[in-house]
């Protein structure tokens, strides 16, 4: 039996045990593995793929997974040849950036799960302070099969006034984060 | 800084339009320069991406309660809907769900294999099925003397070369050196007699006592060697394992890393142990009632045989090309990693731009160069500069100059490289001799990149110089590379030989491609290279010797007699 397909047969014992451990850590990874994927892709849709390819590849590599070390940085890695495949199979006008421009955007170091936590609360935090009328277009936006075409449509306004709107709310949003992450950082 | 800078307004509505999916091709490559031209301008394109990834995962976050359920079984594989109807990503809980079921799938299928194989094992059929899978092949013997029922077999007619091994299958080496190919990846083990060794599958085997070293290739990441008191993962590198009667393992690793993991009572399993390069350690078989221990003991403690490559002939060794480089009135810097201290192994022996340890900009990664790899033969101590896993390109360690290199207008890079592959395969880079000055203005001189495609590249906006050579994991390499700057472009040709397998021609492998921009002028990175912030990245994977620079363009025939010089043959004696 071929080790990389699955767990391997001296493991087979425990295996109810490591399934068990396996989707604990599978289902603390997913967040942060779907982020990173949006990082080089920004497409929703192209990070779910990735997401996906990505988890299959982790049950089938589990018994490499060095136990104690981060999960997510390993399902990091992992996704990240995923994206690779992903770009490496899209038609060369579909990719938009240039592989030296995606391999900059990966060498960041990847924010800890405990950053991300906190960038979560705040972001929580942060839309709480919207206007009414901003958390409504926000929530349209981001809801399943929204887009700012339909969000458009439905308010009878133009795109680029919608995508404007969008933008300023973003930024807004992401200076109330980097102030709220700020004020929890330890001094 | 804040993130919501008016600078930031074109950049910011690209982003917009980016996140939309709606963004031209014309608009992303403005995006692109945009985002590149600074440090803030590539934060701000993170923020902006994070922001719009984490309302993407949370549906909203004050939504989240009501949103509805996309459905993910649209295909095994979907394909990525086109940006303009960009597919909305499913519910987080719904999505695990499905990977439990997934995860309890596999687990089914893993379980029935496997009590398939007990029954089988416990019913001792004495019929194996017709035709057993062939997992490994034997490539070739030196002075081999096999024991067992399987001895016939191993060595037909006195050529065992190519002969299948098939899981299962017990090797019993009484004399000699016997080659094992694992799989199709050119995973390579070398027995040492006395030995027992018992082939698993593709991927793995059990060494019952005796030594073997393995050299596994980075797509075979994963092959794993069992021994009674230890199971050790490779991680893409080369190692050896030893096993004394008593079940005592020792494991000593050469190139990259492995993980080593006490095979124990499963109450008392210690977690495994990351081994790197240069490292070595013990597992003592444990005692009733107590955790096994693995103990780190001195590397190189014990001998290896690592090739049954034909070795070159005496005539030539690694000792006697440092030799000629030292003579030669054109060298402008020579590292060559001898020495009994620190700054010795540092030390320029020609230009006085002697080197430091430098740490990437992601860290060390629980690893350390290595300043007393094995090189080429007994005549030389290479480097082994520490590259991390599963971020390699940003983590690690490697050297850089104390004082910063000029590149001369016309100039030769020539260096003994040994590649050890990436686990992470495609999309890594392992520089071996670099600068940079910023964004653009770079001199990637001498780079594996993917699976260990020799490149080279002057600007970072620019594609890299292409070639056919692909280092094969484990192998040393004698390369010289070429620089002649122009007006905004740069000239290159490189010259490579497989010193493993003993390639006594150089083949030239760079011919006159044309590179846009000009060596950069900056600290000389070797074993790492720089990003686009010119901060530590890159580090190289496997080792490096015997690094020169020349401020001429050395001629193929001079090339020629310092391969030679190496491997012995009509011009050893260099120019």
């Amino acid at each position: 039996m071929d080790n990389r397909g699955g767990p391997s047969e001296s493991s087979q014992p425990g295996e109810s045990a490591k399934i068990e451990q396996f989707a604990q850590l599978l289902g603390k990874c997913q967040r942060q593995v779907f982020l990173y994927a949006m990082r080089l892709l920004h497409s929703a849709a192209d990070a779910e793929e990735v997401l996906q390819e990505t988890n299959l590849v982790l049950w089938r590599k589990f018994d490499q997974y060095q136990q104690g070390t981060e999960f997510g940085r390993w399902a990091c890695g992992i996704a990240h040849y995923e994206i690779l495949k992903l770009r490496e199979r899209k038609p060369p006008a579909e990719r938009l950036f240039s592989d030296q421009f995606i391999d900059m955007l990966a060498t960041p170091t990847q924010p800890s799960t405990d950053m991300l936590d906190a960038r979560r609360d705040a972001l929580q935090h942060c839309l709480g302070k919207l206007s009414a009328a901003d958390r409504q277009l926000v929530d349209a936006r981001y809801q399943p099969e929204g887009s700012t075409r339909a969000v458009a449509e439905s308010l009878g306004r133009s795109v680029q006034g919608t995508r404007k709107a969008l933008h300023r709310i973003r930024l807004a949003l992401m200076a109330c984060i980097q102030r709220t992450t700020a004020r929890e950082e330890p001094a | 800084m804040s993130t919501a800078t008016p600078q930031f307004d074109e950049l910011g509505l690209l982003m917009a339009a980016l996140c939309d999916g709606e963004i031209t091709p014309a608009e992303a490559a403005r995006l692109e320069q945009l985002a590149t031209r600074s440090e803030a301008a590539r934060r701000y394109f993170l923020h902006y991406v994070q922001l719009h990834a984490e309302l993407s995962w949370e549906g909203g976050l004050g939504g989240s309660e009501a949103i509805a359920v996309g459905s993910t079984k649209e295909s095994p594989h979907p394909r990525p809907l086109s940006r303009k109807g960009e597919r909305r990503v499913s519910d987080p809980r719904r999505r695990l769900a499905a990977l439990l079921a997934m995860a309890a799938a596999f687990a089914l299928a893993a379980l029935t294999l496997w009590w398939a194989g007990r029954e089988r094992r416990v019913a001792q059929n004495p019929q194996p099925p017709a035709a057993p899978p062939v997992v490994a092949r034997l490539v070739q013997t030196l002075d081999a003397r096999w024991e067992g029922p399987a001895a016939e077999q191993l060595d037909p007619a006195g050529r065992p070369e190519g002969v299948a091994l098939h899981p299962g299958q017990k090797l019993r080496l009484a004399q000699g050196l016997a080659e094992i190919a694992f799989g199709s990846a050119g995973t390579k083990v070398i027995l040492a007699a006395p030995a027992s060794f018992e082939i698993g599958d593709a991927a793995q085997g059990f060494l019952q006592c005796g030594s073997l070293s393995a050299t596994v290739a980075h797509e075979a990441a994963g092959f794993t060697i069992r021994t009674p008191t230890a199971r050790v993962v490779d991680l893409g590198t080369e190692f050896a394992v030893a096993v004394e009667k008593s079940g005592r393992s020792e494991i000593h690793v050469f190139l990259g890393s492995v993980t080593v993991e006490p095979q124990a009572a499963l109450s008392r399993q210690p977690a495994p142990r990351a081994v790197l390069a240069g490292q070595a350690v013990g597992v003592a078989p444990s005692a009733p009632g107590k955790a096994a221990t693995i103990e780190a003991i001195a590397a190189g403690g014990r001998q290896f045989v690592r090739s049954l490559t034909p070795r070159v002939p005496a005539s030539g060794s690694v000792a006697q090309l440092r030799e000629i480089v030292a003579r030669h009135p054109n060298l402008i810097h020579h590292y060559t990693f001898e020495g009994s201290t620190l700054e010795e192994k540092l030390r320029d022996r020609r230009g006085g731009l002697d080197l430091s340890e430098v740490v990437m900009f992601d860290g060390r990664g629980g690893g350390a160069l290595n300043l007393a790899a094995q090189g080429f033969d007994a005549s030389t101590t290479a480097v082994a500069p520490y590259r991390g896993y599963p971020e390699g390109n940003s983590t690690g360690v490697g050297l850089q100059s104390q004082g910063p290199f000029t590149p001369p207008p016309q100039f030769t890079v020539e260096l003994l490289l040994n590649f050890a592959g990436t686990p992470e395969g495609n999309g890594t880079i392992s520089v071996a001799v670099s600068t940079r000055e910023d964004d653009r203005s770079c001199g990637f001189f001498v780079v594996a990149v993917d699976r260990g495609q020799l490149v080279h590249l002057m600007d970072g906006m620019a594609p890299w110089t292409e070639s056919d050579v692909e280092f094969i994991p484990g192998q040393w390499y004698y390369v010289a590379s070429t620089f002649a700057a122009g007006d905004g472009t740069t000239t290159v040709n490189s010259y490579v030989a497989n010193l493993t397998r003993g390639q006594s021609k150089l083949t030239w492998a760079v011919k006159n491609q044309v590179a846009r921009g000009v060596p950069a002028a900056s600290r000389l990175g070797i074993g790492k290279g720089f990003n686009a912030t010119v901060a530590h990245a890159y580090p190289w994977s496997g080792a490096l010797d015997e690094v020169a620079i020349y401020n001429t363009i050395l001629d193929p025939d001079t090339l020629q007699g310092h391969l030679e010089a190496i491997l012995g043959g009509p011009t050893s004696k260099g120019k």
